[in-house]
């Protein structure tokens, strides 16, 4: 009997791993077919799909988002929405938690999702691989912020930005209003002088949380040095033989080896992390952080009032600088493109997603946000930061660690710093070409 | 009988145990040698982790990770993980001595409370250690700032932030060197502290000529096993400083890691997990051969 018990029990287990195979054959079978597909196939079965995209929708689809924090209560919203208005169609709402690192398994694995956000490094050159082309929707050129960089190498549309992101110094308006600061800053040294007037008060003048680093990639992947010349700094500097130079990234760096060697950043910036910026910014012992619009939503959450918090550009600019956050496409193997078009198509109209995370409509218009207004009020134009993979491409061939050069220019030697990080850059380029 | 063929008890006794062997190895393939044989193949390719093509690099990989000076630095880094490493293993074998003594009562209640740290989530404990590590509001400081001490700079631009990273791994183990090192001790025989005792033999001649000799195979294998952790270590250091600052706190697989999500090199990436993996079998050959050698 024990025997028969035994036997039984490794049937069941056998059952069970075979199953598991069985769908993966299937899975195979269905990439086998899609990659068999011709791109202009494609395109005609995209083409009849849209055009039947006026009738009922019904059908499941994935969809993935990078925020974890709003996925099961703005996202999720929306999502319930969309579904109202289409009763016929399910949304599974995925999160990812780590969106690169998850989304290079998943594209390896030929399991994206069937709309969801792109890698941050993906190229353009890159789109017609994974994703579906979107022309016939109501995104043109003349409505959409960043169309070059969703577009592919064919000129077709792919990969709608989700939301800008102005960028500039945010500053807590009561730190200000002790260290008896009452005119925005508007060069370097009228800010240096606003710096040591805030430090007087007791008050840290500006958040980097050093430690973290990614706090403060603006000074070290271009941003500043776009707001300082007014031109993208990334699309150009792969022309260049040098990454790290005066009047390029050097004069960013720079500036925060400056504001830490005048104490004007945290006491101890080595263990300055980003749970204490946020901490300390809402309640006034830090007065400033450059960040994007994004930064009102956190520090709001955390109790501080959104009118008490400004936005000014960074001193001495010539532009404000705008960030494309995360870009969302649909993936090849999405089996109801009809309902990921007319998802994609909802949540980018009047800019709900973007809303929804915090960011600013990707589709061309006034700003909604408060401090964004502010902002702008200064007169400056705007600079759009596009992605270039030839010099993404060169720093990861140099394997250049740009936020790792910033620590080491700032509390290292800056000269070998930047010495040993144009070698490699210059040897990445010679053997690219 | 349940099947219709006949067997005889011999094959019976074969199928049974194939049976039961089959699913275990088949996820053992699946999970561990195929991906294991997968890695060495993308080792010799510079592929970027997501598209189609894979091509053939030779050895072009490996030459550059023989050939970069930072790989040699970032092995010091794991150089003190080792020496932490002796560190763990040594207080493992004080404690669990003490504990196996007549010395300590309670030893049930000190046993949990030393191995607890080690079955604690280990995210947990990377950010507890990120905030006791702050300068400005950690706990430590604070209390040293109470009693007029200068406060620790426990995170620092230099070589010495490995250690306080260490210190984090070694509060960690210990618990389990001392759990494993105590169960060694308690399988002597008794018969032997009594006859030393009859010779009037001290504590320490006892601890050096019966406890160490007797533990002295499962001393080998937990040096080798945690050789081979402080090799793969990359927790502690992920988490709490992120490589930095400056990469100073990078271990191999720390940096293995940003090569591969960072820079899309999962190829090179592959080759530096090969190269960690020969330096770990040749370790475990050495050990095979000394363990051989002294057995002869």
């Amino acid at each position: 009997m024990k025997k028969f018990y035994a036997i039984i029990m490794i049937v069941v287990m056998m059952t069970l791993l075979l199953s598991a195979c069985g769908k993966e054959e299937e899975k195979e079978e269905r990439k086998a077919v899609e990659t068999s597909n011709t791109q202009n196939s494609e395109s005609e079965v995209k083409e009849e799909v849209v055009e039947e995209n006026s009738g009922e929708l019904s059908g499941k689809i994935t969809f993935a988002n990078n925020r974890q924090d709003i996925s099961d209560t703005k996202i999720q919203a929306l999502l319930d929405e969309f579904i109202s208005l289409h009763p016929g169609v399910e949304i599974e709402n995925q999160v990812l938690v780590d969106n690169d690192k998850e989304l290079s398994v998943r594209m390896a694995a030929g399991e994206l999702p069937d709309l969801g956000p792109l890698m941050t490094t993906m190229s353009p050159s890159s789109y017609q691989e994974f994703y579906l082309p979107i022309d016939d929707t109501v995104f043109s050129e003349e409505n959409l912020y960043f169309y070059d960089m969703s577009t592919g190498a064919d000129g077709k549309l792919y990969a709608p930005v989700s939301g800008i992101i102005y960028m500039g110094y945010m500053y807590n308006k009561d730190a200000f209003e002790t260290a008896g600061i009452n005119n925005i800053p508007t060069t370097q040294e009228e800010f240096l002088e606003a710096c040591e007037k805030i430090k007087a008060a007791g008050i840290t003048p500006v958040a980097t949380a050093f430690k973290d680093i990614w706090p403060l990639q603006s000074f070290y992947d271009g941003t500043v040095v776009s707001a300082i010349t007014g031109e993208n700094f990334v699309s150009n500097v792969n022309k260049n033989d040098k990454l790290i130079e005066v009047g390029g990234l050097q004069d960013s760096m720079e500036f925060v080896k400056t504001l830490n060697e005048k104490g004007y950043t945290e006491s101890d910036i080595i263990s300055a992390s980003w749970d204490a910026v946020e901490r300390d910014f809402v309640s006034g012992q830090i007065s400033m952080m450059y960040e994007g619009g994004w930064f009102v939503d956190v520090v709001t959450g955390k109790g501080l009032d959104s009118d008490r918090v400004g936005m000014f550009p960074f001193p001495s600019s010539k532009a404000i600088p705008i960030k494309p956050d995360f870009r969302f496409a649909i993936s090849k193997t999405c089996e109801n493109v009809d309902i990921a078009v007319a998802l994609l198509e909802f949540l980018w109209e009047d800019g709900k997603y973007a809303e929804a995370c915090g960011l600013s409509s990707p589709m061309m218009g006034e700003p909604e946000l408060a401090q964004y207004k502010e902002l702008l009020s200064s007169g400056l134009p705007t600079v759009e930061l596009v992605y270039d993979d030839k010099t993404q491409d060169i720093i990861n061939k140099a394997e250049i660690n740009p936020g790792e050069v910033l620590q080491n220019y700032v509390l290292g030697n800056s000269e070998e710093a930047v010495i040993s990080t144009n070698e490699k850059w210059l040897a990445a380029k010679d053997k690219l070409k | 009988m349940l099947l219709p063929i006949h067997l005889n008890k011999n094959s019976k006794k074969k199928m049974f145990i194939f049976s039961f062997l089959a699913i275990p190895v088949i996820l053992l393939i699946a999970f561990y040698y195929y991906p294991a044989i997968k890695l060495v193949q993308m080792s010799f390719t510079n592929w970027d982790g997501f598209s189609n093509k894979m091509n053939f690099i030779g050895l072009e990989n490996y030459k550059e990770i023989v050939t970069n000076k930072e790989n040699y630095r970032i092995f010091l880094n794991n150089s003190i993980y080792v020496v932490a490493m002796i560190i763990q293993l040594s207080i493992g074998v004080i404690l669990a001595s003490i504990l196996n003594s007549h010395l300590v009562k309670k030893k049930p209640f000190f046993r949990s409370l030393i191995f607890m740290p080690y079955i604690l989530n280990g995210v947990a404990i990377a950010f507890m250690f990120n905030y006791l590590y702050s300068y400005e509001g950690s706990p430590i400081n604070d209390i040293l700032i109470g009693f007029n001490i200068e406060p620790i700079r426990f995170l620092t631009y230099s070589y010495k932030t490995n250690f306080s990273l260490a210190f984090v791994v070694t509060w960690r183990t210990v618990g389990y060197y001392m759990v494993v090192v105590l169960g060694a001790l308690q399988s002597i025989s008794p018969d032997l502290y009594e006859a030393s005792k009859i010779d009037g033999a001290s504590a320490f001649q006892n601890f050096r000529y019966i406890t160490i000799p007797n533990i002295k195979q499962m001393l080998h294998l937990l040096f080798f096993l945690g050789f081979s952790e402080a090799l793969q270590i990359w927790f502690e250091p992920f988490v709490i400083t992120k490589g930095g600052p400056g990469g100073l706190t990078h271990t191999f697989v720390t940096r293995t890691m940003q090569l591969a999500f960072e820079k899309s090199n999962f190829g090179k990436a592959s080759a530096m997990s090969v190269t960690l993996l020969i330096l770990i079998l040749s370790v475990l050959i050495i050990r095979t051969i000394t363990r051989r050698k002294e057995e002869i």
